[in-house]
Order: C-alpha cells, then sequence, then structure tokens
C-alpha cells in the first residue's frame, strides 16, 4: 500500500478535473459541478463539510445517463480521491 | 511395442528462470516499477516493455498514454531500462475530435543538440473545419517552434517538456490563435533512436 500523501492526492485531484473539463464530450451541467468542485478543493480544501458537499454533487453526476463512460470512471476515481482527503481531516 | 517406451526425465523449463527487477531510467527517478523472467540475464536485453505513462511518472494527467522501455543492461537482479517513446492511447485521441473540426497532423525526424535522433508526431484540433491555406499556416507554425525547440535542448529536456504537453505549447498558443481557434494541441507520439 503506498503512503498516504495530502499534496499528491491534491494536484491528482485537480489534473482529473482539469482533464475532464478539457473534454468536448461532457455535458455543461456535469462541468459546472466539476468547476464548484475545483474552487471548493482550492480554496477549502481542509474543511470536511465542503469535501462531503463536493462528494454529494459528484455521486450525482456519477448517475448521469449522458456523462460517458470514460468520463464515468474518472469521476469515480475522483470520488475515491476525495473521500480518502476527507478521512485524513475527520 | 508397449514395454519399449522409456521413461523420459521431465525438465521444468520455469523452475530454471529467475527474477529480475526492472528499474526505470534516470528520467522518472531510477525507481523499482515491475518485474520480469529468465533463464540467463542476456536474453533480457533488447526485450520491450509497455505500461501506463501514468503509472512511471506518477501523475494522473498521464494516465491517457503507454510508454515503451528497453531494457539496455543488467547487472545482478536489477534490469535497467532506457526510455524509447510514448503514444497516446487511441481511444483518447478518438475522444479530442468530432464533426466539423480539423485536424492538423505533423511527423517529423529530428536531431537534437547531443545528436541522437528523435521521431516526434503532433496533433492540433481546431474549432470548425478550416480552409487548407489556414491547416497550412498552423502546420508550417508548429514545425518553426519545433525545429527551434529540438536544435536548441538535449534529450533529457524535450522528454521532459514532451510530457507535459501544455508546458510544451504554451509560447506557441498565442501565436496559434491569430491564425485559428485551438481546442487541443497534444504530442501524440515520441520515438527515440540511442543508436
Amino acid at each position: 500500500m503506498p503512503e498516504f500523501n495530502l499534496e499528491k492526492e491534491i494536484q491528482d485531484i485537480k489534473d482529473l478535473i482539469e482533464m475532464l473539463l478539457g473534454d468536448v464530450m461532457i455535458p455543461k451541467n456535469v462541468k459546472n459541478i466539476l468547476q464548484n468542485i475545483k474552487v471548493i478543493v482550492e480554496k477549502n480544501g481542509n474543511n470536511v463539510v465542503k469535501l462531503s458537499e463536493a462528494i454529494y454533487g459528484l455521486q450525482d453526476i456519477s448517475e448521469d445517463p449522458n456523462l460517458p463512460l470514460n468520463a464515468k470512471s474518472d469521476v469515480w476515481q475522483l470520488l475515491n480521491k476525495l473521500e480518502k482527503v476527507k478521512e485524513h481531516f475527520k | 511395442m508397449a514395454n519399449d517406451k522409456r521413461k523420459r526425465a521431465v525438465v521444468d523449463k520455469w523452475k530454471k528462470k529467475k527474477q529480475f527487477k526492472l528499474i526505470s531510467p534516470k528520467l522518472f527517478g531510477t525507481s523499482e516499477f515491475g518485474e520480469t523472467i529468465a533463464t540467463k540475464p542476456e536474453q533480457l536485453i533488447g526485450r520491450m516493455i509497455k505500461l501506463n505513462l501514468g503509472i512511471l511518472t506518477n501523475q494522473i494527467r498521464n494516465k491517457n498514454a503507454e510508454a515503451f522501455l528497453r531494457i539496455s543492461k543488467v547487472e545482478g537482479s536489477n534490469a535497467y531500462t532506457d526510455f524509447v517513446g510514448f503514444q497516446i492511447k487511441n481511444s483518447y485521441l478518438r475522444r479530442l475530435f468530432k464533426r466539423k473540426t480539423s485536424k492538423v497532423e505533423l511527423i517529423e525526424n529530428w536531431t537534437t543538440k547531443d545528436k541522437l535522433k528523435i521521431k516526434i508526431k503532433f496533433v492540433a484540433v481546431t474549432y470548425g473545419k478550416q480552409e487548407v491555406s489556414k491547416v497550412k499556416a498552423i502546420r508550417k507554425e508548429l514545425y518553426g517552434f519545433m525545429e527551434n525547440f529540438v536544435k536548441e535542448n538535449s534529450i533529457d529536456k524535450i522528454l521532459e517538456l514532451c510530457l507535459d504537453s501544455k508546458r510544451l505549447f504554451s509560447p506557441l498558443l498565442p501565436k496559434l490563435k491569430k491564425i485559428s481557434r485551438i481546442s487541443a494541441t497534444e504530442v501524440e507520439k515520441v520515438k527515440v533512436n540511442y543508436k
């Protein structure tokens, strides 16, 4: 098991979000939610309540039928990383 | 007839094989990233290894590419590798373009400052279908930019920047935007010739 590295996890989250925002196949409503999550991670990365809010938002997107399958796996990966960060600050 | 059958000594070839650790090149921090097996160390030299670039560089933004490594020398149980190149996955590349876009490609062989031959393939995607004259203008800009870049830098610097295409193209994008709006610029494939 690799050790938990907070800086790397946050950098990975930002990279993943940026990759998803640059994808042309992703619908606008999903991109808006991702943009909000990016702001939360950048400004209130250590606030557990804000992080929970981001996670609930992502769970809603992951069930969106308009989301392509490749993006869905990325969203799940993002969820996993956000949960890790949240557990770290709990 | 049946009595003539002699018992043959069965040799298990797998028991003779040994494990070797794969060590990544200097560019990726000479760390262990996997294992391979062989009976003799000489058999390993020249063996190609294909793995996800994201795992090798430990950066998630590279997960859409595959890296190619070649074993160059073996010391004890360590097999040292050379970075041969990388290629973007077809599934990601096909997601970049859709209807009503123009795809500008450029494939070229260059010689670096330290006299190594390198082959790089670029791809740029525009917003909207463009005229042939604009496509040619974009290709010309790309060619000019890369020619200067490759001739002035050594192989390590080139590979480092090719892995981060955003940083590589940041000085070029304002010039391209004057010709046409660009949605994506990527380094699609890199191949280094160490001979």
